[in-house]
């Protein structure tokens, strides 16, 4: 399984009532501008920047999968509005993390994910760009999606995919806005620490 | 008449930084009170009772009030805020106090 030896945190768990622990590492797994890793840093954040260290392959049919592979940095990321695609993209071991563009309840994915060790990404940027009636149902989407993904026990990233410095957010925002997406606040912080480490022990 | 300390209402107060090329008072004014709107509805800012208490253009740092138990709520909405007067901008929560004094320090 997934994060074989890492606990994910039960809702009722909780570590709110004190400051946040500095020793933890943030991650942001994907950021899409020149120079996200240091301004990430300056907000605490350890990122992951794309396309310099990572691949985004953005496939609508099985067949675009496999061209987008090939020379692929070591952190895969396959993005698809089709879960037939996610689901053969999370059959392959280069692939770590998926990212479903609609964020459509799929049982049959969230199963092979898990199996398969691979994380689901939750990119914020959906969220902060989008105003009005459209930011409410990304929310609704994301949070239906976040709820299947800790009942079938598949692992999700909370992501900025920030293409500028506005688009970073700080590890504690990271977390609230994760809470706003149905998660308990431990859940949220491990969406942010533990799991992306998992995702990159994994890349290395 | 004041009130007895258990009667009234818990505040805090958050200490927020706008990463933006510029701000005025009234520009970051305008743009955290219509992203609290646009979060939490009218109903979530009646609860929440946000009001701006101190900025300073130059260094675009500021001082937000609001009732402790709807810290998350209104952290929530700051960081979903993307633009200040059609710039980009980010608002930056950085400590959370019960008075405005140690907010500050």
């Amino acid at each position: 399984m997934f994060l074989a030896n890492r606990e994910k945190p039960a809702a009722s768990q909780s570590v709110r009532g004190g400051r946040e622990n500095f020793s933890v590492r943030y991650y942001d797994l994907h950021v899409c501008y020149e120079g996200g890793e240091r301004d990430a840093a300056e907000l605490g954040l350890k990122a992951v920047e794309f396309p310099l260290h990572g691949t985004e392959v953005l496939a609508e049919k099985e067949r675009e999968l496999a061209a987008g592979l090939k020379h692929a940095k070591p952190l895969v990321l396959v993005a698809s509005g089709n879960n037939e695609v996610l689901r053969a993209a999370a059959k392959i071991k280069q692939v770590l993390m998926l990212r479903s563009e609609r964020f459509e309840a799929d049982v049959g994915l969230l199963r092979i994910a898990a199996e398969r060790n691979k994380a689901f990404e939750v990119p914020l940027a959906m969220l902060i760009e989008s105003h009005g009636w459209r930011r409410a149902a990304v929310l609704s989407r994301m949070r239906s999606f976040l709820r299947l993904c800790i009942k079938y026990k598949a692992a999700y990233v909370i992501t900025s995919g920030a293409r500028d410095a506005y688009g970073l957010r700080r590890p504690r925002e990271m977390i609230a806005l994760g809470e706003a997406l149905g998660l308990s606040h431990a859940q949220a912080k491990w969406a942010i620490t533990e799991a992306p480490s998992a995702v990159l022990e994994n890349a290395q | 008449m004041t009130l007895i300390p258990t009667l009234r209402e818990k505040r805090r107060y958050l200490l927020f930084e706008i990463a933006c090329s510029s701000a005025s008072e009234p520009e970051a004014k305008q743009a955290l009170y219509a992203g609290l709107l646009a979060f939490l509805g009218e109903h979530g800012v009646a609860l929440a009772n946000p009001k701006l208490i101190e900025y300073d253009a130059k260094t675009r740092r500021g001082i937000l009030r609001c009732r402790r138990d709807a810290v998350e709520g209104v952290r929530q909405a700051v960081a979903l805020i993307s633009d200040v007067n059609a710039r980009r901008a980010r608002v930056d929560v950085i400590k959370v106090s019960g008075s405005i004094k140690k907010a500050v320090q």
